[in-house]
């Protein structure tokens, strides 16, 4: 594992996927924060400010982090971020599942009626959480605009 | 490894508040965009442009059977539970929702509503509604909610 960890190809591979994902995530929800909020009172946890401060904030957190694991400045705590939002996220569609909630998952798109929430998605922010947490023990630095030894 | 690794998530954190709300601020988006209170501006000749009802007004207007009611809301909820009698048309179907639309009556007042006072589907449904000639619309800020919490009729589809 630790050499694999070590390969900067698979390093690079996993900050490209990390790091894309993330940047298309966030661009849809920084231009309308209402829609995102309105995405987020879907899933009945929280609601009305708080929510609009949620979807206020989160997607430059995400645009932040996709920025960190691609350009390598500040990585490591880029890559812890986004696998506790990932943790998060992965609850916030498990209750909503749990609960039958027929909802929009709100991750790449704010059309109400597309990546409704299901099973695959519980799985694919699992896949994503496994790539935070390998490239948050990555030890390969190359490619990165400033080396972060750790 | 792990503290550094905590005091850049901190870091990262802060920043995205900071843009955050910079960002919304600058873009009169979000906390800083247009609230529903401002209502709509009457832009055509359809009537007088959609403006806010009460549960007084509403109530009378379900007994008389003077109005029928529009649910904003997701089909989702919409199932779950509605107004007796409600039309289900979301805001976000409004394009493919056309057929139901065209067979509003016009002699009636609409009232639209959404989950309460913490959505906006009613109020944008309603100025959508408004622009394709509906003259007599009105949006029910109370809502679902309101609604619910004073016993007034309701009916599930499930």
């Amino acid at each position: 594992m630790k050499s694999f960890l070590s390969n900067e190809y698979v390093v690079l591979a996993l900050r490209l996927v990390l790091g894309l994902t993330f940047l298309f995530a966030s661009i849809d929800k920084i231009a309308d924060p209402s829609a995102f909020s309105g995405a987020i009172s879907n899933y009945k946890l929280i609601s009305g400010p708080f929510a609009l401060a949620v979807a206020t904030v989160l997607p430059w957190a995400e645009l932040l982090c996709a920025l960190s694991v691609l350009s390598g400045l500040y990585f490591r705590g880029g890559a812890l971020l986004l696998c506790f939002m990932l943790s998060l996220f992965t609850l916030a569609v498990l209750s909503g599942l749990i609960r039958g909630l027929d909802i929009s998952c709100g991750c790449f798109t704010l059309d109400p009626d597309v990546h409704i929430i299901g099973w695959q998605k519980v799985l694919e922010n699992v896949g994503l959480i496994l790539v935070s947490v390998m490239l948050f023990y990555s030890r390969s630095t190359r490619f990165y605009l400033r080396v972060n030894t750790p | 490894m792990y503290k550094q690794a905590t005091r850049e998530s901190v870091l990262i954190v802060c920043a995205a508040v900071v843009l955050g709300f910079s960002y919304t601020l600058f873009a009169g988006k979000g906390f800083f965009g247009s609230s529903k209170t401002t209502g709509i501006a009457p832009s055509h000749g359809a009537g007088p442009a959609p403006t806010p009802i009460s549960l007084t007004e509403a109530r009378t207007l379900f007994e008389t059977g003077g109005a029928i009611f529009v649910d904003s809301r997701h089909h989702f909820d919409f199932r779950r539970g509605h107004i007796r009698s409600a039309v289900n048309i979301p805001l976000a179907n409004f394009e493919s929702a056309q057929k139901t639309v065209a067979a509003l009556p016009r002699d009636k007042v609409i009232i639209v509503y959404c989950d309460g006072s913490e959505c906006n589907s009613s109020i944008e449904l309603a100025a959508k509604l408004y622009e394709q000639g509906f003259g007599g619309v009105r949006f029910f800020w109370g809502g679902w909610q309101d609604w619910v919490s004073n016993k007034l009729p309701t009916e599930s589809s499930q």
